[in-house]
């Protein structure tokens, strides 16, 4: 698992590169966003294109990464395959971040 | 001692995998069972029901079991008309948490510094199986459970 971050018509976009964020690469997902997170910035993507299950220590490192922006950055989420999307559903965590089916329909969105 | 028999209906289909006790091993053994699943026509969607239950389980015997290296743990998954029983037998230290109500309250999203970063695990778990059962053994634990097979009707989300 690793992560990448870009930077697409002024908007911040880390994008997952691997199957699964789970119990065996959960710390190493959260040390590594630390690294690339940027600052200075109102929101970031992050973008799960390709990553097909995601289980309570993925969903437990997303939360940890989008309190460790806040209040001054919005973490949001894009590309989400429907097995992923029923652990934010189940959880309710759906409610609790911004979710657009691709990275361009982020980007694009005006609330920013 | 036999076990008491709680399966109703014989199985129709049956695997048995062996699991190291690390994370590495129990992500491995997850992308077999869907794939055994997937093979036997069981549709995507009760394939990734079975992983998330099985995933919470097996990461809580490895990171709570106290299991030595050498100290598999056994899963047996069966395939009903109606259900995929699963069957989790390990010789680590007695857990019985799965028989506790996940106190898990639905987050507050107005207030992101008091959002849950955990507590998850045993809430998906008792959201998707049923019957959830320990088993009567001497040494170590024996789970039972079965996830409801679904149709694209009876999404549970």
């Amino acid at each position: 698992m690793n992560l990448i971050s870009q930077e697409l018509d002024g908007v911040s976009v880390i994008s997952v590169v691997g199957l699964r964020i789970d119990a065996a690469c959960a710390i190493q997902f959260k040390d590594r966003f630390r690294e690339l997170a940027p600052e200075n910035k109102d929101r970031v993507i992050l973008d799960l294109d390709g990553v097909d299950f995601v289980d309570s220590s993925g969903l437990g490192a997303i939360v940890g990464i989008m309190k460790l922006l806040a209040p001054n950055t919005r973490l949001e989420l894009s590309g989400m395959c429907e097995t992923v999307k029923k652990v934010f559903t189940l959880t309710r965590m759906d409610r609790v971040f911004a979710i657009h089916n691709k990275v361009s329909d982020a980007i694009a969105c005006e609330d920013r | 001692m036999p076990l008491p028999a709680k399966i109703d209906e014989e199985p129709y289909s049956c695997d048995t995998f062996l699991i190291a006790p690390d994370f590495g091993s129990v992500r491995n053994t997850l992308v077999r069972v869907s794939a055994w699943l997937s093979d036997q026509n069981v549709q995507p969607e009760n394939c990734d029901n079975v992983q998330l239950v099985l995933a919470e389980i097996l990461n809580n015997i490895v990171e709570h079991g106290s299991l030595w290296a050498s100290q598999e743990i056994k899963l047996t998954v069966s395939l009903t008309s109606e259900n995929i029983d699963c069957r989790i037998r390990d010789l680590g230290r007695p857990i019985r948490v799965l028989l506790r109500k996940s106190n898990y309250g639905l987050p507050d999203e107005t207030v992101t510094s008091e959002l849950p970063e955990g507590g998850f695990g045993l809430f998906l778990v008792q959201s998707i199986a049923r019957d959830i059962r320990y088993l009567p053994i001497k040494t170590g634990n024996h789970l039972a459970l079965c996830v409801p097979l679904i149709t694209d009707s009876e999404q549970i989300y």
